[in-house]
C-alpha cells in the first residue's frame, strides 16, 4: 500500500485481496463462482474477506465500487479512488442501496397476473421458460402484423447494449421493421438536449470547465443534485467546491429554493418558477445594450450572420446561394448561407467570405430585390424589448439583480481573450451555467435556448473555463439534429398520423423527446391523436421504468396503462406500474448481477469498467442481459440480435466479433460473460483483469477532441470560420419552418393554439409568451415546483428502508410569509390542490408543511419520489404524497419537444379546512 | 501522543448525508441511531438567507464530559490514539453519559436489537414467499449474521477491542449506550487495509472531512487547516471544557440558525418498527382509473 498525494492510504484491490488470504483463490470470474445456490442453504459460513469490484446499482452513473464481501454476504459498497467521477465516494443512495440488496419483498420468480389490470394485481409464479413462450408468442404475432403495435418503454439505462440496444435492434432487423422506442427524458431533461441538438449540434446536458471557471451561474438545482448527464450529484459538487478553494469561483443560484445549492451560492436569485424564459431574455439584453458582444464567434461560428428574408415568400428563412448544399443533408455546416461580406461589398456564401471581420452581424440589404437582414440584427431589434423592468413584472427578479449579474458575466467573459492549454491556443472565457431538471418547464426548450444565448453572446462557448453543451464524451458534432432538419426542410414528412403515443415525427410533435407522460394522453384518446392503435392492440415491455409513479399525471397514466393488451414489466420489485397494469413481471437482480460495460467521464478523463456481481442473483432474478438473450430467443430474433452484440459491444471489424448465434455460447449467462470478455480483449485485456479490481482511464488532452469543441475545426478547410466543425444556430429557422408546416396542419386538422398552446413557441429566437398556467384563477396562488431530494433517485430507492428513514416525505416547502398567510407550521398536515388552466380538472394531495426562508414567497416546493406501495411495508413506511398526482400532463404542461412541464398553480389549506 | 480527530471544510459540504449512510451501514447501527448526524440549517430572514450544512461526529474530546460522567468506566478514552469508546461488557445503560455529553452523540438501546434492523432483525421476514417463492433466510442460509444484527453486518465488530479485550464496535446490544467510534475496527485492523480512514471520511463526495492525528502537523486534517487557513475556524460549544478534536472550517452558526430538514423530519423509529413488526397484509392505496 502507498501514500497518495492526500497521504491516505491508497489501497488497491490487489493489496486487499492478498490480504484477505485465501478467498481471492477461490473466485473464478463473477457469476460462475455459485456462491450463493438457489436451491436451499449456502456452503459453508466462511468468514473469509473478499473485494469485488463492481458498479453502484441505484443511482444512473454506475459509479465504480467495491462491493466488500464478508462470505457470501455483501456487507458494504464502497467508492472506487480509481473513478475520475467520484475519487472514491459513493452518495447516499450508493451506500444505503445495500438494504435493497436483501429486500425481502423482491421479485423472486417470474409472475403471471391473474386477476384484471386496474388494480393491485393477484399473481402465479410461473417459469422463465414458460414466461418467454407466452411472451415471445405475443410479440411475434405482433411484429408480424404491424412493429408499431411494441413500444419498448426504458426508464434508467443501465448497460442498454444488452437490452434495449441489442434486443430492440435486432428484433426490428428480424421483422424489418421498427418497434416504438421511448425513454423517460420528457419528464428528466430532454428539453435542454434538444435545445443543444436544435443548437450546437450535440447531445447531452450542460458541463462547466471548472477548472478555469471564475463565474458560474447554477439556474435550477443542479450545481448540487440534479447533474448533468452522466455526472450525477458527485462530479459537480466536487469540482465546485475545488473550483471555489482553488481559484475563488464566484456561483450564483437562480432558483425558487436555496437549499439546494447550499453553501456554493454567493448570490441567491429567487425566481417565479416558469419566468426563466423572461429572466434570460433581460440578462441578454443588457449584455447586447453593454455591448458583451463576441463578435469574432459570432461570425465564424454561428448563423448570426446569415441573412434572413424579411418579407415574401421566403420570409423568416436564411437565404442560400443557387448550389448550396442541402441544408438537411449537411447538417452540419451546410454552405452556400449568405452573409452580407462589406469589403466586397455584396452577400456571399459564408465560407466565402473575406474575413470575419468583415461579415456584416447588422445592417438591412437586399438579396435579388428581397429585403433581408442578418439574424443577429433580427435579434436585436426583438430582444430590446425585453428589459430587466419587464422582466422584474414576472419573475420577480429585481431588474438591478439582472443588470448587476449580466454585467458581472460580461466583464467575467473577457471576450478577446485566449489562453493556451496542452499547447492549442483557445479562447478564455470563464464563465459558465448550467440548467438540466429545470428546463422541464412549459417553455423549457426556448428557455434553454435563451439561457444558451447568454453565452453564445460573449462567445463562451465550449472554449476555456465556459459551458460545453453536449456529453464531453463526444468528440465530434452529433446528429441527432439531422431528423429535426430533414422534417423542415422537407415538410412534408411531417403529417397528422403520428407511428405511436408519443406522436413523434407527426404534427403534434415533430421534435420529440419521447412521450413518458404524453403517451398516456394518447393512449387515452386515440382518435384525438390520430394513433395507429389503441391500447387494446398494443405490447408494452417496460424496463427499468415505473410510469405509474414516475410519469404525470398518475391517475391518467393508470387509466392507459391498464387498458394495454400487453405489459411486461422487467423490474427488481413489484413496481406500482406492474402492479396496476402488468401481466407478467420478470425480476431482474438488482446489484447482484453482472452487467457491462458501462463508465463515464468527468470533462477531464474517462473510465470503464464492469459491475462483477456482489453476490450471485437472490432467488430466482437474473441479470437484464440475460433476460433480453432469453428474449430474443423467445421472438425468433437471437441470430439478430448475436450480430447486432457485435455492433453494441464495438466487436464489429475485430476478431472478437461473433460470426453468428452458433458462436454465442448456448447459455446466457455464458453468453454474457464471453460477450464482456470479447469487449475486454478488443481493449486490450480480458474480463479477468477487471475481476481483480482493474479500471481503464483515459486522460483527456485537449485538442485529442473532448476537451473544448472550439478545436474540432481545426484542421477543417474552413480557414477562420467553422471553428466546431458545424454551425451553431444563434437563429433557429428550423423552429420557423416547423412552425410553418404544424400550423398549416393544425389549421387543415381544425386545432390551433387553444388546443394546442405549445405550438406558438415555434420561433427563429425564443419569444416570451404567458405559461398557460398563468391562466389558473387567482385563489391558485402559489406556483409549485418540483425536483428529487438527494436522498432519492426515481421510484426505485422509495422502498429503500436506510433512505426513507432520514427522508420518509415529500414535505411541501412554504416561505414563513405564505405559510402564516394560510396558517400552518412546520409539521402541520395540508392539503395541496392545483388547476389544470388547459382543461379545468384540479388534483389534490395531502401532505406535511416544512417552513423555509429557503423559499420564495408564492411558490410550494413539492419533491418527488414519494407515495409508493411496492409492498405493504413499504406503502406505510412512505408517508407519501406523489407529486406527480397533481402535475397535469397534455397540452398547457407540454412543450412543443413533448418534454412535461413541473410547474403547475396551486393552493395550500389546512387539512380539513381553515381552523 | 497520537489524537485521532478531524477538521470538517463546511464550505465545501453540501449537507448530501452519504456520510450519515455510511456510517450507518459500517456499523450495522440501528433505527433512529445515527452516530455521523448532518444539521442542515438556515440563517437568515429571505431572501438575505444562507444554508449550511454541518456533520457532527462524535467529537472525541480530549476531556471527555462523558467518560467522567460514567460511573463504571465504560465510557473511557483509549491512550494510545485518543478514541473515546464504550465498552459495551461493563455499560449498565445508566445514561449518565448521554446527559454528561453536550453534543448529543450517545444513543441507548432499549429496543431488542432486532427490532431496530429494518425489518431484518427476525429469522422470518414479512416478504417471505411474496412475489415468487423463497425467503431472504432461506438464501443466506449460514451466511445469516444472527443475533438481530442485518444481512450488511460485518462480523469485524465482533472481534474484541484493546486495550480491555471487550467488545466496543459496531451496534451496541441492548440495554447499553453507543456512539461514533472513529471507526475503531478499520483503525485496529490491519488486514482490511482501511487504518486511518472513517466510512464518513472515505464516502464524502466533496473531502469535506478530513481525518487523522491532530498532534501530527503533517496529517491530513492539520494540511487542510493550513490550505484555508484564510478562512476562519471554530469548535462546538467551546465553553464547556470538554476541547473537542473536531475542528470546523467556516463560519460559526449565528444565533438565529434554524435547523431545517433535521431529524425531526426523519422516520419515527417506532412507528416504523411498529409497521415492520405487523405489516398490512394487503395494499391499501385506491388505485383509480378514471372512466
Amino acid at each position: 500500500m502507498q501514500r497518495n498525494d492526500s497521504g491516505n492510504l491508497d489501497l488497491t484491490r490487489r493489496d486487499a485481496l492478498k490480504a484477505g488470504g485465501t478467498a481471492a483463490a477461490l473466485l473464478g470470474l463473477g457469476g460462475t463462482a455459485t456462491h450463493l445456490t438457489t436451491t436451499g442453504k449456502a456452503q459453508s459460513a466462511s468468514l473469509e474477506y473478499e473485494e469485488v469490484p463492481t458498479a453502484c446499482w441505484i443511482g444512473k452513473m454506475d459509479c465504480s465500487a467495491t462491493a466488500k464481501k464478508v462470505g457470501n454476504r455483501v456487507v458494504k459498497y464502497e467508492g472506487n479512488p480509481d473513478d475520475p467521477r467520484t475519487e472514491g465516494s459513493l452518495c447516499p443512495k450508493g451506500q444505503a442501496q445495500i438494504e435493497q440488496v436483501y429486500n425481502p419483498y423482491r421479485v423472486k420468480a417470474p409472475l403471471k397476473r391473474t386477476n384484471e389490470k386496474g388494480q393491485h394485481g393477484e399473481w402465479q409464479e410461473i417459469s422463465w421458460d414458460q414466461a418467454m413462450d407466452e411472451i415471445g408468442e405475443d410479440l411475434k404475432a405482433k411484429m408480424k402484423d404491424d412493429a408499431r403495435r411494441v413500444v419498448f418503454q426504458v426508464g434508467r439505462k443501465k448497460s442498454p447494449q444488452w437490452q434495449e440496444d441489442a434486443w430492440v435492434t435486432g428484433t426490428n432487423n428480424r421483422y424489418d421493421d421498427s418497434m416504438e422506442k421511448y425513454g423517460h427524458g420528457a419528464t428528466c431533461s430532454d428539453a435542454i438536449y434538444r435545445a443543444q441538438e436544435l443548437m450546437f449540434k450535440t447531445h447531452g446536458g450542460s458541463e462547466t470547465d471548472f477548472e478555469n471557471c471564475e463565474y458560474f451561474i447554477g439556474w435550477g438545482h443542479n450545481m448540487t443534485q440534479g447533474g448533468g448527464a452522466h455526472l450525477c450529484q458527485i462530479t459537480w459538487p466536487k469540482q465546485i467546491a475545488d473550483a471555489r478553494d482553488d481559484q475563488g469561483m464566484k456561483t450564483v443560484a437562480i432558483d425558487p429554493q436555496r437549499r439546494n445549492s447550499g453553501p456554493y451560492t454567493d448570490e441567491w436569485v429567487p425566481i417565479q418558477p416558469g419566468t426563466d424564459m423572461a429572466f434570460w431574455l433581460a440578462f441578454n439584453s443588457v449584455l447586447v445594450r453593454e455591448g458583451y458582444i463576441d463578435e469574432e464567434y459570432l461570425t465564424t461560428a454561428t448563423n448570426a450572420p446569415c441573412l434572413v428574408a424579411t418579407e415574401g415568400e421566403e420570409e423568416g428563412h436564411i437565404l442560400r446561394t443557387d448550389d448550396a448544399d442541402d441544408p438537411a443533408e449537411e447538417w452540419d455546416w451546410a454552405d452556400g448561407e449568405l452573409v452580407y461580406d462589406e469589403e466586397a461589398g455584396e452577400p456571399v456564401a459564408h465560407e466565402a467570405a473575406s474575413a470575419p471581420e468583415n461579415v456584416a452581424l447588422r445592417g438591412t440589404y437586399e438579396v435579388d430585390g428581397v429585403e433581408a437582414k442578418p439574424a443577429f440584427q433580427l435579434y436585436l431589434d426583438q430582444v430590446q424589448q425585453y428589459d430587466p423592468e419587464w422582466a422584474e413584472e414576472i419573475t420577480d427578479v429585481p431588474a438591478d439583480t439582472i443588470e448587476n449579474v449580466a454585467i458581472e458575466w460580461g466583464e467575467n467573459a473577457m471576450i478577446g481573450s485566449t489562453t493556451v492549454v496542452d499547447g492549442v491556443e483557445i479562447p478564455y472565457r470563464p464563465v459558465g451555467t448550467h440548467g438540466y431538471h429545470v428546463s422541464q418547464e412549459e417553455m423549457g426548450l426556448t428557455s434553454s435556448m435563451a439561457q444558451y444565448h447568454a453565452s453564445q453572446l460573449v462567445g463562451a462557448i465550449d472554449v476555456v473555463g465556459s459551458t460545453r453543451p453536449r456529453k464531453a464524451k463526444y468528440d465530434a458534432p452529433q446528429d441527432y439534429v439531422k431528423p429535426f432538419r430533414e422534417q423542415a426542410f422537407n415538410p412534408e414528412k411531417i403529417t397528422p398520423n403520428p407511428d405511436g403515443p408519443d406522436l413523434a415525427g407527426s404534427m403534434f410533435h415533430p421534435i420529440s423527446s419521447t412521450g413518458y407522460s404524453q403517451s398516456h394522453v394518447s393512449l387515452n384518446n386515440p382518435e384525438k391523436y390520430n394513433l395507429p392503435y389503441g391500447p387494446d392492440e398494443m405490447t408494452w415491455i417496460v424496463q427499468m421504468a415505473n410510469p405509474v409513479m414516475s410519469a404525470p399525471q398518475t391517475d391518467t397514466v393508470i387509466e392507459s396503462m391498464s387498458q394495454i393488451d400487453n405489459v411486461v414489466v422487467v423490474d427488481p420489485w413489484m413496481s406500482e406500474t406492474a402492479d396496476v397494469a402488468g401481466d407478467y413481471v420478470l425480476p431482474a437482480a438488482t446489484a447482484d448481477k453482472l452487467q457491462g460495460p458501462t463508465g463515464g467521464w468527468d470533462g477531464y478523463a474517462d473510465l470503464e469498467h464492469i459491475r462483477f456481481p456482489s453476490m450471485d442473483p437472490l432467488w430466482n432474478t437474473k441479470p437484464d442481459a440475460e433476460i433480453f438473450i432469453e428474449m430474443a430467443k423467445a421472438v425468433d430474433a437471437y441470430e439478430e440480435y448475436v450480430l447486432d452484440i457485435n455492433d453494441e459491444l464495438g466487436l464489429d471489424g475485430t476478431e472478437y466479433a461473433y460470426s453468428g448465434a452458433d458462436e454465442a455460447p448456448a447459455d446466457p449467462s455464458e453468453f454474457l460473460r464471453d460477450g464482456l470478455d470479447r469487449w475486454a480483449r478488443t481493449k486490450g485485456h480480458d474480463l479477468e483483469w477487471f475481476r481483480d479490481g482493474n479500471v481503464i482511464t483515459n486522460e483527456w488532452e485537449v485538442g485529442d477532441g473532448n476537451r473544448y469543441a472550439y478545436t474540432w475545426g481545426m484542421d477543417n478547410d474552413y480557414g477562420e470560420f467553422n471553428p466546431y466543425d458545424c454551425k451553431h444556430s444563434f437563429y433557429s429557422e428550423t423552429l420557423v419552418r416547423l412552425g410553418d408546416r404544424v400550423d398549416e396542419l393544425m389549421a387543415q386538422e381544425g386545432f390551433d393554439e387553444s388546443d394546442f398552446p405549445y405550438i406558438q413557441d415555434y420561433n427563429g429566437f425564443p419569444t416570451w409568451r404567458q405559461p398557460t398556467m398563468f391562466d389558473s384563477p387567482e385563489e391558485y396562488d402559489l406556483t409549485t415546483f418540483s425536483w428529487h431530494q438527494i436522498e432519492h433517485k426515481q421510484s426505485r430507492s422509495a422502498n429503500n428502508k436506510l433512505l426513507n428513514e432520514i427522508a420518509p416525505r415529500s414535505s411541501i416547502r412554504l416561505n414563513p410569509e405564505d405559510a402564516g398567510r394560510i396558517g400552518v407550521e412546520t409539521g402541520d398536515e395540508v392539503t395541496i390542490e392545483t388547476h389544470n388552466a388547459q382543461t379545468g380538472e384540479t388534483y389534490s394531495v395531502d401532505g406535511v408543511v416544512m417552513i423555509q426562508d429557503g423559499i420564495k414567497p408564492g411558490s410550494a416546493g413539492l419533491p418527488g419520489t414519494h407515495g409508493t406501495w411496492k409492498d405493504p411495508e413499504n406503502e406505510e413506511l412512505d408517508e407519501g404524497p406523489n407529486v406527480n398526482k397533481v402535475f397535469p400532463s397534455g397540452p398547457g404542461y407540454i412543450a412543443f419537444s413533448n418534454d412535461q412541464s413541473f410547474h403547475v398553480r396551486a393552493k395550500v389549506e389546512p387539512k380539513g379546512g381553515d381552523n | 501522543m497520537t489524537q485521532l480527530g478531524m477538521a470538517i471544510d463546511l464550505e465545501r459540504c453540501y449537507g448530501c448525508r452519504a456520510c450519515m449512510e455510511a456510517c450507518k451501514v459500517e456499523n450495522s447501527t440501528p433505527r433512529g441511531a445515527f452516530w455521523m448526524h448532518v444539521f442542515r440549517y438556515e440563517e437568515g430572514e429571505y431572501p438575505d438567507t444562507e444554508q449550511t450544512n454541518m456533520p457532527r461526529p462524535c467529537q472525541h474530546c480530549s476531556e471527555p464530559s462523558c467518560a467522567s460522567a460514567c460511573p463504571t468506566s465504560a465510557r473511557f478514552k483509549r491512550e494510545e490514539d485518543g478514541i473515546v469508546l464504550t465498552d459495551y461488557d461493563r455499560c449498565i445503560g445508566c445514561r449518565y453519559c448521554e446527559i454528561g455529553c453536550p453534543y448529543g452523540v450517545n444513543y441507548a438501546q432499549f429496543q431488542h436489537p432486532g427490532e431496530g434492523q429494518y425489518g431484518h432483525g427476525h429469522s422470518e421476514n414479512a416478504g417471505d414467499d411474496t412475489f415468487g417463492s423463497g425467503s431472504l433466510a432461506d438464501e443466506l442460509g449460514d451466511e445469516n449474521p444472527g443475533g438481530g444484527k442485518p444481512p450488511w453486518h460485518d462480523p469485524i465488530h465482533d472481534q474484541d477491542v484493546e486495550p480491555r479485550g471487550t467488545k466496543m464496535s459496531g451496534p451496541q446490544p441492548e440495554g447499553v449506550m453507543s456512539k461514533c467510534t472513529m471507526c475503531v475496527h478499520r483503525q485496529d485492523n490491519e488486514e482490511r487495509g482501511e487504518q486511518g480512514t472513517t466510512a464518513c471520511q472515505q464516502t464524502c463526495p466533496v473531502d469535506a472531512i478530513k481525518f487523522g492525528d491532530m498532534e501530527d502537523p503533517e496529517s491530513e486534517p492539520r494540511q487542510h487547516l493550513r490550505d484555508k487557513s484564510s478562512s476562519s475556524t471554530f469548535k462546538l460549544l467551546e465553553d464547556r471544557g470538554t476541547e473537542p478534536n473536531v475542528v470546523y472550517i467556516g463560519d460559526e452558526p449565528d444565533d438565529d440558525a434554524r435547523a431545517i430538514e433535521d431529524a425531526e423530519s426523519f422516520k419515527d423509529p417506532e412507528e416504523a418498527i411498529e409497521i415492520e413488526q405487523n405489516p398490512p397484509e394487503t395494499l391499501s392505496t385506491d388505485v383509480e382509473v378514471k372512466e
